[in-house]
């Protein structure tokens, strides 16, 4: 089974028995520096983003939009509800805990502009019980637990009367929104001065809320971010830390798959892959088309976006995604997408009026999600939500499918059961072993050795 | 405790917590940061296994490679640290 890569099409000659897969558009970072003033420049971005916005609004049934309380979903929701005449009814999620909620701002956005707004609560437990359906609608193993509101949201959703959703994905990449693109600009500034005292602390301002990375003596966090030569060649520099980190679950699979993997380097693949004028961009343009080249397509839109939302039969339009909006943000300087290190920078200046000041000033939050504590209760008994953790993840399920290193699984899971602290690392290691245990079981799926 | 017996803690510590860990040999392993078994959270674990376990209080500013990464250098760290008790 092979995926249709965006912006290609396919061919399939039924006379001659060819299939043909054809590139139509690819994203263009190059800049285009017409000189224009940045007033400018955000009016154009504003004047292209409502004509996006608008022609998403064309259904013949009424259309909502998600507000998460950060910039992107504002700032859909200020202009359908600031300069159309649609009256504008949006949904959130929240949760309990105040490292993951974002309600303060949704409220702030809500009262700023006045539309009719439902919001559904996800409590830990609950994405416990959401998951074997997430994993079925997504049909891929997940490293992280945040479909799983997703699903909720578009079920609140489509029990409001609502088939269709205006979203506010793909702003990030465009327009130069998330930590990674920072945290690399960080990464190249130090090493520009390696012994410097003060350049690593800026990785602590970058991430306040990850409580393990600000407790970090000051000698670890240079070790975790050192800066080999080799690294400042690649063309994956600010891709390289996490993909390296990603690349340690593998120490799960077992002897026959990591045979199959050994001579695969997906870095040799995709570098074959880049566009010849890759070399030419910025960095941050660079790390842009990483982003929305692998990440956005494969998991933001696909198992986090569109997949959770047609679980309820949802219907997700994307006005950041307008190919006018990816074309004019793909000619912008870097300097304008990210001054200094502030993230956005010309979104913010171009929807001043369309959202409160709380949103235009709040540090961004990433959108994430309770990961293994939503599968385990107090003593490390599977939650009441998800009683089918304990069958998927005992010794012989985890032979049968054949894709494990048991002893190494079993480890994973019962530190995670220990309830102790857990790194990124250990909640992707976890949600990738259970998500894939539920993907073989739930579609039957014989996978490995045993047939 | 003898050399030996830390050493045995923490190889046990290691395997049964850090993915990484099992798939090397820990005690012929220079450097855990180079390696990838220490991560950002990895060292915070690993310093409350010390406190715990010793019966010690590891200060901030001995929270460095030096003392915590490798099998050699924990040993000598905890002596060193319970010497001092």
């Amino acid at each position: 089974m092979q995926e249709l890569p965006p912006g290609h099409n396919v061919v399939v000659d039924l006379a001659g028995q060819s299939v043909t897969v054809v590139r139509y558009w690819s994203l263009d970072y190059t800049v285009h520096d017409t000189g224009e003033s940045e007033q400018a420049r955000a009016d154009a971005l504003f004047s292209v983003l409502l004509d996006a916005t608008r022609l998403r609004l064309r259904a013949d049934v009424p259309v909502g939009a998600y507000l998460s309380g950060g910039l992107d979903s504002s700032v859909i929701a200020g202009l359908i509800a600031r300069h159309t005449s649609t009256p504008l009814e949006t949904f959130s999620v929240t949760f309990d805990e105040a490292e993951y909620d974002e309600s303060g701002f949704q409220r702030d956005v809500v009262t700023h502009l006045g539309t009719r707004h439902r919001s559904i609560r996800c409590s830990t437990a609950e994405i416990g019980g959401q998951f074997s359906d997430v994993v079925w609608f997504s049909e891929t193993p997940l490293v992280r637990t945040a479909a799983a509101p997703m699903l909720k949201l578009a079920g609140l959703v489509r029990d409001s009367g609502y088939k269709v959703v205006l979203t506010g994905e793909g702003s990030d990449e465009m327009l130069g929104g998330y930590d990674l693109f920072k945290e690399a600009k960080i990464r190249r500034f130090w090493a520009k001065h390696p012994s410097s005292k003060l350049r690593p602390l800026l990785l602590k301002r970058l991430y306040p809320y990850m409580k393990n990375l600000q407790a970090q003596p000051e000698a670890y966090l240079r070790a975790f971010f050192q800066i080999g030569d080799s690294d400042l060649q690649s063309p994956f520099f600010s891709h390289l830390p996490r993909w390296r980190l990603t690349q340690q679950l593998g120490s799960l699979f077992s002897r026959d798959v990591s045979a199959q993997l050994a001579g695969h380097d997906p870095l040799e693949e995709l570098r074959g892959r880049l566009p010849a004028a890759f070399s030419s961009w910025d960095p941050l343009a660079q790390a842009q088309y990483l982003e929305a080249t692998i990440l956005l397509p494969g998991y933001i839109l696909s198992s986090q976006g569109d997949r959770m939302a047609m679980g309820h039969s949802v219907e997700g339009r994307l006005p950041f995604l307008d190919v006018r909006v990816m074309e004019l943000a793909g000619h912008l300087p870097a300097t304008v997408k990210m001054k200094v290190l502030d993230e956005k920078h010309l979104l913010k200046v171009a929807s001043r009026e369309l959202v409160p000041r709380s949103v235009l000033k709040r540090h961004k939050q990433p959108y994430r999600a309770p990961e293994s504590q939503s599968f385990f209760g107090a003593g490390g008994t599977p939650s009441a939500s998800a009683p089918w953790v304990e069958e998927l993840l005992n010794t012989s399920a985890l032979q049968t499918t054949g894709l494990w290193d048991v002893p190494a699984a079993e480890k994973l899971v019962a530190k995670v059961r220990r309830g102790g602290p857990l790194g990124v690392k250990d909640n992707m290691a976890f949600v990738f072993l259970l998500s894939t245990q539920l993907l073989t079981e739930r579609f039957n799926a014989t996978v490995g050795g045993t047939p | 405790m003898t050399d030996i017996e830390i050493k045995d803690q923490f190889n046990r510590f290691l395997v049964d917590n850090f993915m990484l860990a099992r798939s090397v040999d820990i005690v012929a392993t220079p450097s855990f940061l180079e390696a990838g078994i220490i991560d950002s959270t990895g060292v915070l674990e690993l310093v409350q296994f010390i406190e715990e376990t010793f019966a010690l209080s590891v200060k901030d500013e001995e929270m460095m490679p030096d003392n915590l990464d490798s099998l050699a250098n924990l040993v000598r760290f905890v002596q060193t640290k319970t010497a001092q008790v």
